[in-house]
């Protein structure tokens, strides 16, 4: 067979033990956090090296195989599911911090250095890499410049594609390419922001130069209890509307909170609608006064209490109910699908209205967890795999959702990509045109599309059949 | 490809190039074709005040809506035309001179505010909205879009993207990439093209709006952008102070930085002040009013200490808005009534613009040294304005061969340092001296042949501002 003279040929690049053929190895890279559909790859390479990811792209370009890029697995919208790519490059051997300038606020890693890595290599210097999705104590840099990862202190500090300085990018056809730099302003297009977000559809991404920001030497970190989602909601609006930027600003609804609270123990209450966890951070002057100010807005929008993280400790443990929410999520039910729509803020509680309603009308269980500064909800169905008409109601309500998202102005995906699950319906959200425009924006890259297929733009191949889902994904 | 134009000078010193496609029976056939494209009223034929770079336009059209930029740019790529749009008309001294211009697309009709919810906090604007007209309406609301370039009120939105306008605010809200979350944009093939969205987190396909930021046009006109938003801040307040030299200011700056994260701050040059020898360092802070107050108190402590070590001589200190603190001995910087409004005239410190304005691109940590080679060879013959926390020197000059001595010496060491040292404006005269050597751009771009492809993927027979972006084989 064909792969198995590849795989040979990938083994004397990477070494034996980095080529994965056998089917049990494969396993694993059956799918991502996205478990609805699943599909393994031919072979699994995983370089050690940017220069030797370099060289596996240069033998497939050689022969024309495609191939899919996989940071920690931990994406949400199935984009390492490999269609028509018989290769997965793993990148997660990739682990090197090359360089920290701590003075010019900079940081080159390698793909597969783990988001969480960068922070703490830079804690002592009292700098922060900003972008922090839940996932981050697993998910690498490469995975989060591939989905322009997001996460709840992006509301003040922007995603991953405003922290991004420069990228090594390993074109399909072998080619490395060094696109932006440590210094800003180089002439030219800004082919890093283009490539930030695409999903490893224009390459593999090796290295980046990542930009740090200073570490906040103060939180205010408040928990606002409400009886109504619509009334956290209000408080949402009233917080931004008083001109307040919090550094986050996320809501849970009241299935969330049981299953946190069942999970961690955090003290929070059972029968409450919804809860906001607020964050201010920065340097301490100032703090105070905004988080009274919070609080007296949560009040007069009918908030029963504002608790105040007293300590460090406190804070930590509530945002470890706020980020491992998923996880909690797990005990309620055997399986669960998080969507990842968005909307304008000012539409928050009538999309939480129309969630409600998709719930009722599919017979499902639906959680609340979300970015409430950023319109960005993060719904989470839950489902019992076994249950194949569960299934099939779980995927009509989250399309129902995500196009109610898209009919209120807001959009598809917030930060989990498109991958494969929301490929269908990117038509809601741009015309033939736009998404011509896009794909010609993906050739200039890939002009063949071997790297990534049938990924994030609809095409003839994207519509797969739905595999039967096996078993419930890592979070 | 045409033959050289013939070149004439006018009395602004600056030279013009004659139509490239003079006025004859082709011509005129185009004419009528863009005509019925948009009313006969909105085009006219093109004078000197329509030059870009000395380069005349043969037409000048003023659509009014995107549709009809979109129909324009169809009826141009049929005819062979080669097109330049223009906003306020500001920064049209952008780039390279095009190689060749028959059509000047004026999009300043094209000025409407189309969607502002203040509870969402973004904004949708036509592209010959202005920054000021945008502000008028956002300021009641208590927002703003923090992005401050020199002149500001008049630069209109779609310049500003295609320009990639900025100012001191950049450092701490970001400039254009930050702030655009969409986009709608008329391509060559008379088609109109959105990208991103419309609301303030959205991932959803590629990022096609990020390479039209800066593209000067190359790759599409921009008619219409969705931006993001701010609450206009609580207080402003800076600080500002003159050292003897630019690496000590750029040092300092950097010791203020870590002391406490400023909004802005930014270096000038002996020259840009008024009357003063030294070096100018302003610095600002935004927020709650017991936040930069703070800020003001811990830079004052800082530099209250640095001064005392260093014997004093060099620092003196005053702070806005609360008015002077200390004497200073040769009024280094005029008062001014709040930060804000310091902040805008040390934003401007090279408007009106110099005959040339060169852009160094470069580590923060490495701005005082390049502003102290620059100023050696350039001997008191430029002024200077450093944003030190995006690392961007410009250097203000009237002389050729000044901006050509430092292009060929100081150019290298950027480069080898990773940095860049363009052309950022200049007036025709200079302009078209530099270029093609010692070149508007340099050597340091990244990623040029997938630009070329770029350009060529979206305007294959190169008719928008042909030439004008690094990457843009023209």
């Amino acid at each position: 067979m064909k792969s198995t003279a590849l795989a040979s040929r990938l083994r004397s690049i990477v070494g034996d033990k980095n080529v994965l053929d056998g089917d049990e190895a494969l396993l694993v890279y059956e799918c991502d956090g996205y478990v609805l559909e699943r599909g393994t790859p031919e072979v699994v390479v995983l370089p050690g090296t940017p220069e030797e990811a370099a060289a596996v792209v240069r033998l497939l370009a050689k022969d024309g195989v495609a191939f899919v890029p996989r940071g920690a697995g931990t994406g949400l919208s199935g984009g390492t599911l490999p269609l028509d790519a018989p290769v997965m490059i793993g990148l997660s051997r990739l682990r090197t911090i090359e360089l920290i300038d701590v003075r010019n606020r900079r940081i080159q890693v390698q793909a597969g250095v783990v988001n969480l890595s960068v922070s703490r290599a830079v804690a002592a210097a009292r700098l922060l890499y900003a972008p922090d999705p839940s996932s981050q104590a697993a998910c690498t840099i490469g995975g989060n410049i591939a989905e322009n990862s997001g996460g709840p202190h992006t509301l003040k500090y922007g995603v991953t594609t405003n922290h991004v300085l420069a990228l090594e990018l390993v074109l399909a056809s072998g080619e490395v390419v060094q696109l932006g730099g440590a210094v800003e302003d180089l002439p030219g297009y800004d082919l890093v922001g283009a490539t930030v977000g695409s999903e490893g559809t224009f390459g593999l991404v090796t290295r980046a130069v990542l930009r740090l920001v200073r570490a906040p030497s103060a939180f205010r970190t408040l928990l606002a209890v409400f009886e109504r989602v619509d009334d956290a909601s209000e408080a949402v609006s009233a917080i931004i509307a008083a001109g307040i930027v919090p550094a986050a600003l996320e809501m849970m609804d009241a299935l969330i909170l049981q299953a946190v609270e069942q999970a961690y123990g955090a003290g929070l209450p059972l029968d409450a609608g919804a809860v906001l966890l607020i964050e201010l951070d920065g340097p301490a002057a100032g703090l105070d006064e905004e988080a009274f100010e919070i609080e007296a807005l949560c009040k007069a929008n009918r908030a029963r209490e504002v608790r105040r993280a007293g300590s460090e400790a406190e804070r930590a443990l509530l945002w470890k109910c706020r980020k491992r929410a998923f996880g909690a999520v797990g005990r309620l039910a055997r399986n669960y699908c998080t969507q990842d729509g968005v909307v304008p803020r000012t539409r928050l509680p009538e999309i939480q209205r129309k969630i409600a309603q998709v719930a009722e009308r599919y017979r499902l269980k639906i959680g609340n967890v979300f970015h409430a500064g950023d319109g960005n909800i993060h719904p989470i169905l839950l489902f019992d795999e076994r249950d194949a008409d569960e299934v099939r109601r779980v995927l009509e309500a989250g399309r129902e959702i995500l196009e109610a998202c898209v009919a209120l102005g807001g959009s598809l995906s917030g930060e989990h990509g498109i991958g494969v699950e929301k490929i269908q319906q990117m038509p809601l959200l741009f015309s033939p045109d736009d998404l011509d425009a896009m794909l010609r924006l993906r050739r200039v890259f890939d002009p063949d599309q071997r790297a990534n297929p049938h990924k994030v733009l609809p095409d003839s191949k994207s519509c797969i059949e739905m595999r039967a889902p096996r078993r419930q994904a890592a979070m | 490809m045409k033959p050289p134009p013939d070149t004439t000078s006018d009395e602004a010193g600056g030279d013009l190039m004659r139509p490239a496609n003079p006025v004859d029976a082709i011509a005129l056939i185009h004419a009528d074709q863009l005509r019925s494209a948009i009313g006969a009223e909105y085009l006219r034929s093109g004078g000197e005040s329509d030059a870009v770079d000395g380069v005349l336009p043969t037409w000048v059209a003023a659509p009014g809506t995107g549709a009809e930029v979109a129909c324009l740019l169809a009826t141009a790529n049929e005819a062979g035309l080669t097109v330049v749009a223009r906003g306020g008309g500001g920064d049209l001294d952008r780039g390279a001179p095009p190689r060749t211009l028959d059509l000047l697309l004026d999009l300043r009709r094209i000025d409407a505010i189309l969607e502002h919810d203040p509870g969402d906090m973004r904004v949708s604007v036509q592209a010959g909205c202005t920054l000021g007209a945008l502000s008028d309406v956002l300021a009641p609301t208590g927002q703003w879009l923090p992005l401050d370039p020199p002149g500001w009120r008049k630069v209109t939105v779609g310049a500003a993207i295609a320009a990639d306008l900025h100012g001191p605010l950049r450092a701490s809200q970001g400039r254009m990439r930050d702030l655009l979350l969409g986009l709608k944009i008329a391509g060559v093939d008379g088609k109109l093209v959105s990208g991103g969205g419309r609301v303030v987190k959205n991932v959803a396909g590629y990022d096609l709006p990020k390479v039209h930021i800066g593209a000067l046009g190359t790759l599409g006109v921009i008619t219409e952008a969705t931006l993001r938003l701010q609450p206009l801040p609580r207080s402003e307040r800076a600080l500002i102070l003159t050292l003897a030299c630019p690496e000590r200011a750029a040092q300092l700056g950097l010791e203020l930085r870590d002391a406490f994260e400023p909004a802005w701050l930014e270096i000038l040059g002996p020259d840009t002040g008024k009357g003063t020898s030294g070096w100018t360092l302003a610095i600002g802070a935004l927020g709650h009013p017991v936040t930069t107050a703070s800020a003001i108190e811990t830079w004052r402590a800082l530099i209250a200490n640095q001064t005392v070590n260093e014997n004093r001589g060099s620092g003196t200190v005053e702070v806005y808005p609360d008015g002077a603190v200390e004497p200073h001995p040769d009024g280094a910087v005029e008062p001014h009534p709040d930060g804000a409004a310091l902040r805008a005239a040390i934003g401007a410190a090279l408007l009106p613009a110099p005959a040339a304005v060169l852009r160094a691109s470069t580590l923060p940590s490495e701005v005082g040294k390049v502003l102290q080679a620059c100023a050696e060879q350039a001997a008191g013959k430029a002024c200077f304005q450093a944003s030190l926390l995006s690392g961007t020197v410009r250097v203000g000059l009237a002389d050729l061969d000044l901006a050509i001595k430092l292009l060929r010496t100081m150019r290298p060491v950027l480069e080898d340092g990773g940095g860049a040292l363009i052309v950022e404006r200049a007036e025709p005269g200079i302009k078209r001296a530099l270029h093609p050597e010692p070149g508007i751009f340099g050597e340091n771009i990244r990623g040029l042949e997938l630009m070329r492809r770029l350009k060529n993927t979206f305007d294959p027979r190169a008719m928008l501002a042909p030439g004008r972006v690094a990457g843009d084989p023209g």
